[in-house]
């Protein structure tokens, strides 16, 4: 166990590495530097600004430069943001966007296995075929038009919650739901595949031919079976979260990191974007290990190699 | 039959299929008394299972449905007493063992967990109540160790260990009745002795009846009384065990001794399997259901249904012919 | 003992109804049993014409009577759906002498491959020089929204079909190449896969897509965003469908078929993609019809956050985009959002009911549920 989670640290390092590699070719490989293409700017300034951006160091300094500071979490300041440096606009940012995050997930979570379970258990009801209807809608509708009919809907035409901004809980609800409808809709199909595929095991007859009720047969003997797919599957929904929030943020002008992504790359603001990007990498590659340690507790036949 | 504990009459089940509807079990009737093992033998498809499941309401419904019938437990019928009823027989007063003993235990439970619950649930006994009578149970079963290996999940322990888990999971509150259905087919023949053996001892122990459901005609001609031979969801032939394998009536039940490997045969002596196909059951024509792989078929074998003959009072078959009258050249001496 | 066989008619018949019988069973080969299953899915099936439908019309684009999706009338933006007068409206495609215009042409529908170019000429022969009104409202320049859902189509629809072609082919060949050499090969590609797997690559795109348009502006040069897209769409959603054909490839290169063709000295390369791969024609048509509306879907989440297509081109998420952008409390310009998302969901929706469709026609296993 403890040695297959010091390997995944291994290739996290080694993951990041390259992305940051990568990261920091292409954007040197951008003629000129972050400045030449603003208006004019006269030379001792701009000397100046290279200086502060050390950019007028040899490219491989730069290079181990950034990797030192990369490796410490400090990606330097901001291009745009000319007070902040990377790591202060992260400081901020991702309380808001993990928050968030969180909260669109267990929502998910909550809604996606109990529509899948009780669709699975009336299968072919009307129940069933409503509910796997609406699974679709949410998997096929990109969040934006969910998110801006949910606007339309619950903030001009019946103003129950604020419609952007930061601060309160009522301000978290609505996005959360927006950027957690498209998961709770395919974790709800991911459950009721799994759910009749368990329920079709010999082991559940043996179950029912123990007599026990039909509640107990679905929460103790057939709820974790099926949930294994729903399990593995929250890997990759914490990626496609974080990409979701970068619309959902910006649709409800909430001021977490995915805002701060997308306006990195609309500015070209080289350093917040390659931070951010690292930082997801990180996130997204804890996540996929605390996936893979949260298997061995579901299904006691995995081990950890 | 005298005294029976358990009485099935007229069971028929249907499933409905992209095809059509397919009548699994088409009539069937039997009885078991107590301490006595009835076996019912037929190859895949016939319905043996789906009868038996029938009996404790398992068949899932849809696509399953039964169609009419009566089982008769202690004065009520249980395809009619309701879901509350039937699971306080389910498990309790009958016990049912599986076939493949990989599948049909929860691999997300502990054995324990799996033992304990059915004795918490029927006999109300208290966790630790439970877990004593459960390792006592796997100690019955011939399981070593049995104190420290119950905390174990099921694939740590070996097949025929898994099927030791399952018998004593069904008789753990002392059931009246076994229903087992292919126990030792997914065993080591070695293992499929051990098992019999095991089964036959708690037998002779608690007095329990049991319905031995196989293929496999070795294991009927071990443990049974009384056999059922069953072939598209009828009972062709039924008969106590000695006289079935000294004196089959039905071409079908002589098809199948027939058909079994024998070790006295001379070395590259050719197997005699039945000819042709199971029935589909989806267009059941008119007539005996066994008529176009019959030897013996006469015309009217595939116009009529067959008339209920007997043999003495416990023999009784289905089939127009009385095959000992006719005399073909390789019917001789059929049983092994 | 044995029973000789001498031929009796009873014989023959019973041959010869064991011959029908098995040809009745080879008669039905898996895609035809799979078409028959899918045609009773009813979901699937007009899921299937609606498709087809939307195909045709974004392929005749050029030739129906709409207006342009790029001029510009201030005179009537935000002008809300309007049915009457249905046949007024003009666009000048037309010169003095009676002839096409091409600068005309360019000018209201961009610029136009030659079989786009024959369809408008056919559309001025049919239609002349009139269009429908403006059944789906304008925007805020005055742009007719129908016109633009249609053009944006086009777009969508291209960018979805062929860079789940190009993940297609790229997640094929690894895939197979990895699963049919196994041994250490597979181990280093599938290692691969698996880190690729844990970058988050949407994040990667737009940091690319960022970067080479500061190349763009530095080079003063312009990449097409399409054709850009489709390679990197490509480079990210050929994981899966790897994964997925390895591990068939694995289970298939041990069959019989593929002894024989090694056997008779086939080379690596012909097993792989004559033998093997057409064996995976139902994985693959499963996969394509669900990548589909992935990448439409990633389309429109680029062109929202403005990093997708780029004006004048339109696209349904950039139609979406800019619908959202008009949203105030103090008005709601709904056409804007509602025939654009209509347009978008209904297209995805059909996409992924076929893909369930054909999953389930081509796997029976699943039928039941």
């Amino acid at each position: 166990m403890l040695v297959f989670v010091l390997k995944r640290l291994l290739w996290m390092v080694l993951t990041v590495w390259a992305v940051f590699t990568v990261s920091f070719l292409l954007m040197r490989a951008v003629p000129g530097g972050p400045f030449d293409s603003e208006r004019e700017v006269p030379p001792e300034i701009k000397a100046n600004l290279e200086k502060r951006y050390h950019l007028d160091e040899p490219l491989y300094q730069q290079y181990f430069r950034q990797l030192a500071g990369a490796a410490r979490f400090d990606f330097g300041p901001s291009y745009k943001l000319a007070d902040y440096t990377v790591g202060e606009v992260i400081a901020e940012g991702l309380p808001i966007s993990a928050s968030l995050g969180l909260l669109a997930m267990s929502f998910a979570v909550v809604l996606g296995v109990t529509a899948g379970t009780v669709s699975a258990l009336r299968r072919q009801s009307v129940l069933d075929v409503t509910l796997m209807s609406i699974a679709t809608i949410g998997i096929a509708l990109p969040n934006f038009i969910i998110a801006s009919i949910c606007v339309i809907l619950f903030v001009f035409v019946i103003p129950i919650f604020p419609a952007a901004g930061w601060g309160s809980i009522s301000n978290l609800i609505l996005p959360a739901f927006c950027l957690g409808a498209p998961f709770a809709a395919y974790i709800a199909r991911l459950t009721r595949t799994g759910m009749l595929d368990v329920m079709g095991q010999d082991y559940i007859r043996t179950a029912r031919a123990k007599g026990l009720s039909g509640r107990t047969v679905v929460v103790k003997h057939a709820l974790r079976g099926a949930l294994l797919p729903v399990a593995s599957y929250l890997g990759p929904a914490t990626a496609d979260i974080m990409t979701g929030s970068l619309v959902v943020e910006q649709i409800f002008a909430i001021p977490g990191l995915g805002s701060h992504f997308v306006k990195a790359a609309l500015l070209r603001d080289f350093p917040l974007a390659m931070g951010l990007v690292v930082l997801y990498t990180v996130l997204l590659y804890s996540m996929n290990l605390l996936v893979d340690i949260s298997y061995t507790y579901f299904d006691p036949r995995v081990r950890l190699e | 039959m005298r005294n029976s504990l358990l009485q099935v009459d007229d069971l028929h089940v249907e499933f409905d299929t992209d095809d059509g509807v397919v009548r699994a079990v088409d009539g069937v009737s039997f009885a078991v008394a107590p301490g006595e093992t009835l076996g019912i033998v037929g190859e895949s498809g016939s319905g043996k299972s789906v009868t038996n499941l029938a009996v404790l309401g398992l068949i899932p419904r849809p696509p399953g449905r039964i169609a009419g019938g009566r089982v008769m437990f202690e004065g009520h019928d249980l395809l009619r007493v309701g879901e509350d009823a039937l699971r306080r027989v389910r498990g309790n007063r009958i016990g049912m063992i599986f076939q493949d003993p990989m599948t049909s235990l929860n691999p997300f439970l502990t054995v324990a967990e799996q033992l304990t619950e059915v004795t918490r649930l029927h006999m109300g006994h208290t966790r630790a109540q439970a877990l004593d009578h459960a390792v006592e149970m796997l100690e019955r079963v011939g399981i070593p160790a049995a104190a420290e290996r119950i905390g174990s999940y099921p694939h740590e322990f070996s097949g025929g260990m898994r099927q030791r888990v399952m018998i004593a999971m069904a008789l753990s509150c002392r059931p009246d009745v076994l229903i087992a259905d292919e126990p030792t087919t997914a065993l080591d023949v070695t293992i499929q002795a051990q098992i019999l053996e095991l089964m036959k001892e708690l037998q002779r122990d608690e007095g329990t009846a049991i319905i031995m459901i196989t293929h496999d005609l070795g294991v009927i001609a071990n443990v049974c009384d009384r056999v059922s031979v069953m072939y598209a969801g009828r009972f062709v032939e039924e008969a106590p065990v000695d006289e079935l394998f000294a004196q089959p009536r039905h071409p079908y039940t002589i098809g199948l001794l027939r058909s079994v490997p024998r070790l006295d045969e001379a070395a590259g002596a050719r197997l005699n399997p039945i000819q042709g196909q199971p029935p589909d059951l989806t267009s059941p024509g008119v007539g005996c259901p066994f008529a176009p792989r019959c030897d013996f078929a006469l015309p009217v074998c595939r116009e009529q249904d067959p008339p209920i003959e007997t043999s003495g009072a416990n023999h009784r078959f289905e089939c127009f012919v009385d095959v000992r009258d006719v005399s073909t050249s390789n019917s001789t001496n059929p049983a092994s | 003992m044995h029973p000789t066989w001498q031929q009796s008619p009873q014989d023959a018949e019973r041959l010869a109804e064991l011959l029908a019988e098995s040809q009745r069973i080879q008669g039905l080969s898996l895609g035809r049993d799979a078409w028959r299953r899918l045609k009773r899915t009813r979901t699937a099936m007009a899921s299937l014409g609606f498709l087809v439908l939307v195909g045709v019309l974004a392929v005749l684009t050029p030739l129906l009577p709409i207006a342009s999706p790029r001029e510009v009338h201030t005179e009537r933006r935000f002008a809300p759906p309007e049915l009457s007068p249905f046949w007024a409206e003009r666009i000048p495609l037309v010169d003095d002498e009676g002839r096409v215009d091409e600068a005309a042409v360019t000018a209201a529908f961009g610029e136009l491959n030659l079989l786009d170019r024959a369809l408008v000429r056919l559309r001025v022969a049919l239609f002349g020089e009139h269009c429908v009104a403006s059944v789906c409202g304008t925007d805020e320049l005055g742009r007719d929204v129908l016109a633009r859902i249609f053009w944006g189509g086009r777009v969508s629809l291209l960018v979805g079909v062929v860079a789940a072609l190009v993940s297609l082919v790229i997640g094929v060949s690894y895939g197979a190449v990895s699963g049919y050499l196994g041994g250490l090969v597979d181990d280093a590609m599938m290692r691969l896969v698996d880190v690729l797997y844990a970058i988050p690559f949407i994040f990667v795109v737009i940091y690319l897509i960022t970067v080479l348009s500061a190349l763009e502006a530095s080079l003063n040069k312009s990449f097409d965003r399409i054709t850009l897209f489709f390679f990197v769409v490509g480079a990210i959603y050929w994981l899966t469908m790897a994964r997925v054909v390895r591990g068939q490839i694995i289970s298939l290169k041990n069959e019989q078929f593929a002894e024989a063709a090694r056997t008779i000295g086939a080379g690596r390369a012909r097993i792989i993609f004559r033998h093997l791969v057409p064996n995976l024609l139902s994985v693959v048509i499963v996969y394509l019809t669900l990548t589909i509306p992935r990448v439409m879907l990633f389309e429109a989440f680029l062109s929202f956050l403005g990093l997708g297509v780029e004006p004048p081109d339109v696209s349904w998420g950039l139609l979406a985009n800019q619908g959202l952008r008009v949203i105030t409390p103090v008005r709601i310009y709904w056409w804007l959002v509602v025939f654009p998302a209509i347009a978008l969901g209904a297209t995805l929706f059909a996409l992924n009911f076929l893909g369930d469709g054909l999953r389930d026609a081509l796997d029976p296993r699943l039928k039941h549920r």
